[in-house]
């Protein structure tokens, strides 16, 4: 992105926020690759009410200067000041700091703002190619980068053969360790976010390859996926939810999830925006169910929300139902999905959930009443939130009450 | 005494042999690509072998507390077969740099024909280009003749010696491969190739460096437990331990260490048997 498109970007962003929140001004910091701190980018408005100037640089963290700088994840509102990190994937990239003024910030509109700021941070993303080598950089020894930088050379050339080989040799090139990420990847054409956090050391490597191709990577993704061992089939799945554009590709997503392999399951359908913009509905909501069912969060399922539906909901229920009669657990993140096509007594299973030792179910329950908005569950919303002690949750059961 | 056997096609063998061979000592397995019994007619065929022998074999074997490595190749037998010898070379590139792979194997010759020739010194390329050594067949007919052309390709192609296992050797072959440099294998088999006393002997007259013994157990009638049995026989014929141990550890071992793929560090390390294959839960019965 140019300068100049950035800082229209930062202008419109910071109009938004204070628009949105009725504040005296707001600015944007961004992390410094090199040191904790956070260094000014943008500033729109007053700082305060005596008009003192925004910090060029300010400790990046939740402890202020000389404190241990760990950056934030979560929205802090000193009622003041209200700093909303810029998150790419789990990793903060930097923050946006909105000051009051006169007003008194409350918590339920940063969620909105959070969501907003996301959009941010993907903008602001370095390219997937450019940041799959920042992230080996710091994983792989010389002679192995040196290896994949020749890899993606005869990539840019064109030369499939050399892709061919280097997929199977790629663990053992660079190691199979995970990759230690909290980022994402962001395609330059698409404004969706392809999570790290489950990534391996071989899968950057391979899907580095794919991304530097100058042929057509999606045909070549699938084709490496039918003719890949367990390590390059998910390599090639990763591949497709950076670079997977049509359902050209979707019979090895199909042919993974319908696999016993956790690994390969979870590469298909966790954190792969493919999987959930090209899998017809049928096949869609049967991953969404083996997902529950095999421990994988369906939470971390690209497009699940914006796909499910009432025969979804049936199919989720029924699965708690039979875990339920089996005196088993069930997996919280089920509740709001759920609850965006509520069954009749679902509120009131739900109101029963908020009382649930775990925080996770208490949170998520919360989550899915707001969701469903029946005002009958406000009793147990209140009587709940008295006895509260959890930040996340409390946030989510005003939510539901707002 | 820990065995490591340098030749076996496990894919053709039941899992109570797997249970004897770790009970009798043998903790890693190499299993070279070679032809099924009968003809395959298509490409497809080789790929499913592939995929099994990179793969599946290595969780069965992995049950019983073995390592298992394969090496792969277009076999002899399959070279002079138009239907699938230039498709099946056409696939190596690409699962000679799979995990396990130690080497390109078993090549060579069968009827010594022009075709066979052809697709050794073109195999014998391929393990130079991947840095992979080659596990070369020797013929059950015209043996020495095969061996001479093994050897005269060898030195036509340049193929470093040090990095080739000349296998399926007997009393006549062992004077013209001693002096070539090649590491040389012995199958020890129930009725023909080699048996256990012929074996001691031989060792005995040439000595035990870069000598190497197998079972060679495949579809036919064979006994993968013939090293152990071989090694029980150099035992009562007074063979010093350390010698022994060369001959069934540290010669195959260092050969196959040449693929730079031998991870010494886990081939010392007790397998789990307890281990999913690939997370897979298609294991039987109760889990460890």
């Amino acid at each position: 992105m140019t300068a100049a498109a950035t800082h229209t970007l930062f202008d419109a962003i910071l109009k938004k926020a204070i628009d949105t929140l009725g504040a005296a001004g707001a600015a944007v910091y961004l992390g410094d690759p090199d040191r904790p701190v956070l260094r000014l980018a943008a500033t729109l408005g007053q700082r305060a009410a005596d008009g003192a100037p925004w910090p060029v640089e300010m400790a990046w963290g939740k402890e202020s200067a000389g404190g241990a700088a760990e950056p934030a994840t979560e929205v802090e509102n000193d009622r003041a000041v209200l700093t909303v990190p810029l998150l790419l994937g789990e990793d903060e990239v930097g923050a946006v700091i909105v000051s009051s003024g006169a007003r008194v910030f409350g918590g339920v509109d940063t969620d909105d703002l959070a969501l907003q700021f996301r959009a941010l941070a993907r903008a602001l993303a370095p390219d997937p190619l450019t940041a799959l080598r920042d992230e080996l950089a710091r994983r792989i020894p010389p002679p192995a980068r040196e290896w994949l930088e020749a890899g993606i050379a005869a990539a840019a050339r064109g030369e499939r053969d050399t892709i061919l080989t280097a997929f199977p040799a790629m663990g053992r090139r660079l190691g199979r360790e995970p990759l230690g990420s909290r980022s994402a990847l962001v395609p330059r054409d698409v404004d969706l976010d392809v999570p790290l956090r489950s990534w391996r050391v071989d899968d950057a490597g391979r899907v580095a390859l794919l991304c530097g191709f100058a042929g057509d990577a999606e045909t070549l993704a699938r084709e490496l996926y039918f003719t890949g061992d367990l390590r390059e089939r998910c390599g090639a799945l990763r591949g497709l939810a950076v670079l997977g554009r049509t359902p050209g590709a979707i019979d090895a997503v199909r042919d993974a999830v319908r696999s016993s392999a956790g690994e390969l399951f979870e590469a298909a359908l966790a954190d792969n925006p493919y999987a959930g913009r090209f899998l017809p509905d049928d096949e869609f909501r049967h991953a969404v169910l083996k997902a529950a069912f095999v421990g994988v969060s369906i939470a971390r399922v690209p497009g699940v929300e914006a796909r499910a539906d009432a025969e979804l909901s049936r199919m989720l229920l029924s699965y708690v139902t039979e875990r339920e009669v089996a005196g088993r657990s069930v997996p919280p993140d089920i509740w709001p999905v759920v609850a965006l096509h509520p069954t009749r007594g679902l509120a009131g299973k739900l109101c029963g959930y908020l009382e649930h030792p775990a925080t996770a179910h208490r949170a998520a329950a919360a989550q899915a009443l707001g969701r469903i908005g029946d005002r009958r569950a406000h009793a147990f919303l209140n009587d709940r939130l008295a006895r509260e002690d959890d930040p996340t949750v409390r946030r989510l059961l005003e939510r539901a009450l707002a | 005494m820990r065995i490591f056997e340098p030749h076996a096609h496990m894919f053709s063998r039941v899992t109570d042999d797997y249970e004897q061979m770790a009970l009798a000592g043998i903790v890693g397995v190499l299993e070279p690509a070679f032809w099924l019994g009968q003809p395959r007619t298509s490409v497809g065929s080789f790929v499913d072998y592939f995929d099994a022998i990179i793969g599946w074999e290595r969780f069965r074997a992995e049950q019983f507390g073995i390592r298992h490595y394969c090496t792969l190749s277009l076999n002899p037998k399959e070279a002079n077969d138009d239907r699938v010898n230039d498709g099946v070379l056409a696939l190596l590139p690409r699962y000679l740099e799979k995990d396990g792979v130690l080497g390109v194997g078993e090549i060579g010759f069968d009827d010594i024909t022009p075709r066979e020739e052809r697709y050794l010194a073109a195999q014998l390329e391929l393990a130079r280009a991947h840095d992979l050594p080659a596990l070369v067949h020797t013929p059950h007919r015209d043996k020495v003749r095969g061996v001479e052309r093994t050897l005269a390709i060898m030195r036509e192609v340049k193929f470093p010696p040090e990095r080739v296992l000349i296998d399926h050797n007997t009393e006549q072959t062992v004077p013209l491969v001693i002096d070539s440099g090649c590491t040389m294998g012995f199958s020890i088999y129930p009725d023909t190739k080699m048996d256990e006393p012929r074996m001691v002997e031989i060792l005995r007259q040439w000595g035990t460096d870069r000598m190497v013994i197998n079972s060679a157990a495949d579809w036919g009638k064979s006994d993968p437990l013939k090293i152990p049995k071989t090694v029980n026989l150099m035992r009562q014929k007074g063979m010093a331990e350390h010698e022994i141990e060369k001959v069934v550890w540290h010669n195959p071992v260092s050969f196959f260490a040449k693929s730079g793929r031998l991870d010494l560090r886990e081939l010392d390390t007790p397998v789990s048997p307890g281990q999913l294959f690939e997370g897979n839960s298609i294991l039987r019965g109760p889990r460890a």
